[in-house]
Parts: C-alpha cells; sequence; structure tokens
C-alpha cells in the first residue's frame, strides 16, 4: 500500500458521518450486528459508535468462536492431556469451560497443554519431540480453517492429530436473520475465505 | 485469535515469507494459502496469509466513499 490509498482521513470520516445522521434523521432506531473481532475493535479502537447518531446502535454480535466451542469439545480436549497427549491450541480457548474443567485447569493438573500463535508452531513441536503425541484444538471460523485444512492436506507429523471444532459464520448470520435487526455486516476476515 | 494484520513480504522462500508488520522486526509467515511475491501486503491471520491486499481495490473503494458523498445533491 503507498500513501494513495489513505483511509484514515479525518474530512472524508466527518463527509461520512454527516452523510449518515442526515439519512438517519428521521428514521426509528437502526440496529447493525457485525460479527466479527477485528470489526469490534476497529469500532472501539477509532471510537465510530461516538461518531454515530443515538438512533443508529452498532451491536457486537457473536463473532468469536472461541466462545461458542461447547463444553462437549472442550472436555474432549481435556480428556486427551489426561490421557497423556500433547494438546496445543489458540490461548484464547485456554479459560473455556467445559463440564467440568477448562485446559487451563487441566494444565495445572499436570496436563501438557502448550499455547500456540499459530498451528505451525504445533507442527515444529511435534517434528522435535517425535517420541510424543500431540493433539492441535483447531477452532476458529472461516478465516481460521483453511490454515487447519492446508496442513492437513500437507501431510503433517505422524504424531500431530487434529480435534476439529471449526464453525460457520452462515448459519449465525441465518439466525440474526431472523431477529430484529435492520443490517448485519460480515466478518471481514471470513469473507475473505469465503471469496476465495 | 481474531485480528488479521497487515504485513509486507521482505522476502520469500517457497511456502514461507518474511514479513514486516511495520515494527521493522521481521517474522515467519506461511503463505501458502495465498499468491503471493515480494513487496506485496498480505493479511495475516495466526501465522497464515490468508488474503493480498490489492492497492487497487483499495483506491476503488475510497473512489466510491467520494461518489456516494457527491451523488445527492
Amino acid at each position: 500500500m503507498t500513501e494513495k490509498a489513505k483511509f484514515r482521513d479525518a474530512k472524508l470520516a466527518s463527509r461520512v458521518t454527516d452523510k449518515i445522521r442526515c439519512a438517519a434523521q428521521s428514521e426509528p432506531t437502526i440496529k447493525i450486528c457485525h460479527v466479527c473481532g477485528t470489526h469490534e475493535y476497529t469500532i472501539t479502537h477509532f471510537g465510530i459508535r461516538t461518531l454515530l447518531p443515538s438512533n443508529i446502535e452498532v451491536i457486537a454480535g457473536p463473532g468469536c468462536p472461541v466462545c461458542i466451542v461447547p463444553a462437549s469439545e472442550v472436555d474432549e480436549a481435556v480428556e486427551l492431556a489426561q490421557r497423556g497427549i500433547v494438546v496445543t491450541c489458540f490461548g484464547d480457548v485456554l479459560r473455556v469451560p467445559g463440564s467440568e474443567m477448562s485446559l487451563l485447569d487441566a494444565k495445572a493438573q499436570r496436563g501438557d497443554i502448550r499455547v500456540v500463535y499459530s498451528l505451525t508452531d504445533a507442527i515444529k513441536m511435534a517434528q522435535t519431540e517425535k517420541n510424543k503425541e500431540f493433539v492441535f484444538f483447531a477452532v476458529g471460523f472461516e478465516t481460521t480453517s483453511p490454515s487447519t485444512a492446508v496442513e492437513v492436506a500437507n501431510k503433517p507429523p505422524r504424531n500431530l492429530s487434529f480435534l476439529v471444532s471449526h464453525r460457520l459464520i452462515p448459519p449465525a448470520m441465518k439466525l440474526l436473520a431472523e431477529m430484529k435487526t435492520w443490517a448485519w455486516t460480515g466478518s471481514s476476515h471470513q469473507a475473505t475465505s469465503a471469496q476465495s | 485469535m481474531c485480528l488479521a494484520i497487515p504485513a509486507k513480504i521482505i522476502t520469500k522462500n517457497g511456502n514461507l515469507a518474511q514479513v514486516d508488520f511495520g515494527t521493522a522486526v521481521l517474522r515467519e509467515v506461511n503463505v501458502s494459502l495465498v499468491k503471493a511475491k515480494v513487496g506485496d501486503y498480505v493479511l495475516v491471520h495466526a501465522g497464515y496469509a490468508i488474503q493480498v491486499l490489492d492497492e487497487q481495490e483499495a483506491l476503488e473503494t475510497l473512489r466510491l466513499w467520494n461518489e456516494i458523498l457527491q451523488t445527492e445533491a
């Protein structure tokens, strides 16, 4: 990107918000729901809610795939750790409660549970520690599932298995569509996978 | 986990690339999901590039914003 692609333009933002205020003037409450962690971060970081008129509500929808991991799937990961298998996972799934405990609790009980930033880290661990069995707890929406898929297709180490807990955005969007929401925005990065 | 962050490809070797997130510290990223070359900006999520950022597309988006603002007198 060069200086030409300037999205941080206060003048443009001001013109857009004036236009929105004008268009929303005589409308009842308008609810816009987004379902993306990056959208919520951007909206909060740049104070977008404060720019909008009071009759436009921006709602953070269920954009977090970690938050909707069923307790039963956490139980499966915990059981694997209790059987002596090394469980690798993203950091944000560590505290999700299972029916008896979270992976963090299992780690405190000497389960070998390792937080990774990326599946590539789990692969490197499995390649280095050939005498151990590894599992990658694969959570995430369509943004993340391609990276799991590409590694499964590329012959991962024999001592690495996948506990798949990926989720799809469209069914969640369908549920939201049945609720009284005026509009919703799709997850931006999920859309990059969808369009690919 | 939720965030995807733009980074510039500095060097590339097969499916791996060294990228700059703007901090001048290079990090290794897997680029097997995209068709990217050195100098491209990619969106990185959990260690994988998931999209090549297209400058033309970004400029088109800006042009559309300006067009929306200029119509409807």
